[in-house]
């Protein structure tokens, strides 16, 4: 009687033990994936508009940055002048994704042959004075980000 | 006897470490959009003064040169006292030709982040 009881005993200690293990895993996961969702929303979140405004910030001189409409499609142009030759770096969303084209002035190239960066839905883009307004529209949402223009200060 | 209190130790341990965690990623989240929005008024500011923080973001003049937005929870911006969470204060402070903004964004009592923008006036 003695030892079934010590068995009986054992045996839930050990359930409770399993039981105890598997929900402790389950909360250990359960946090783990929250903090990896997050690291992630806020990576796509903004590593786009991260990304814009770090091409601006390389190519801003005055009147060098402007927004055009070309093809129907809002493109952010970027000009540069190297040794009299004027290039332009546009920025846009064709084809649901962001691309970049770096061109020379007057290229006849088409929108299509720009470089895929990211995956997004459509981009704006709002020149008020000194102040660029950048939207991206991606899958985890609208990423609104504001860069003033250094060169027009 | 000794099985059960050293595996109670153990998860007590286990726990408090994932709840460690939870908190420092929501710390993290919370001075990530603290941040973002500090910039966005850094870079109004820059462009256009307090014109900018007033006609971009919305800022309330809350004194002279102390301007405020707030926030919820989920840093979408609120009227003031309406459900906000997060307050973003703009001290704007003038001498020399340069106009100095410091820019808070704070909850309740504490100040989740601070950064200082100068801007060239003439």
């Amino acid at each position: 009687m003695e030892h079934r009881m010590e068995s009986v005993f054992t045996l839930s200690l050990f359930l409770v033990f399993t039981l105890s293990m598997t929900m402790l895993m389950a909360i250990g996961a359960g946090v783990y994936q929250r903090i990896s969702a997050y690291s992630e929303l806020n990576y796509e979140g903004r590593v786009c508009t991260a990304y814009i405004v770090n091409k601006i910030r390389a190519c801003d001189s005055a009147d060098m940055v402007s927004v055009e409409e070309r093809e129907g499609i809002p493109v952010l142009v970027l000009t540069e002048d190297f040794g009299g030759t004027l290039c332009e770096t546009l920025i846009y969303c064709y084809g649901g994704t962001i691309r970049e084209l770096f061109v020379k002035k007057d290229n006849p190239l088409t929108l299509d042959a720009g470089l895929e960066i990211y995956d997004a839905l459509g981009a704006r883009f709002e020149l008020d004075g000194n102040l660029l307004k950048i939207e991206v529209d991606t899958a985890q949402g609208l990423q609104t980000q504001y860069a003033a223009l250094r060169s027009g200060e | 006897m000794i099985d059960v209190l050293f595996f109670a130790v153990a998860a007590a341990i286990c726990l408090s470490v994932f709840a460690r965690a939870y908190k420092m990623s929501f710390v993290s989240r919370e001075k990530n959009q603290a941040v973002v929005c500090a910039q966005q008024a850094v870079e109004c500011f820059k462009a256009s003064g307090e014109e900018g923080l007033k006609a971009v973001l919305g800022a309330e003049k809350e004194q002279d040169g102390v301007y405020a937005v707030y926030y919820n929870r989920e840093f979408q911006p609120v009227q003031a006292g309406e459900d906000s969470a997060y307050a973003m204060r703009i001290i704007i402070l003038r001498e020399d030709g340069m106009a100095k903004a410091r820019v808070l964004v704070e909850k309740a009592d504490t100040t989740v982040f601070e950064i200082e923008v100068k801007k060239y006036e003439g």
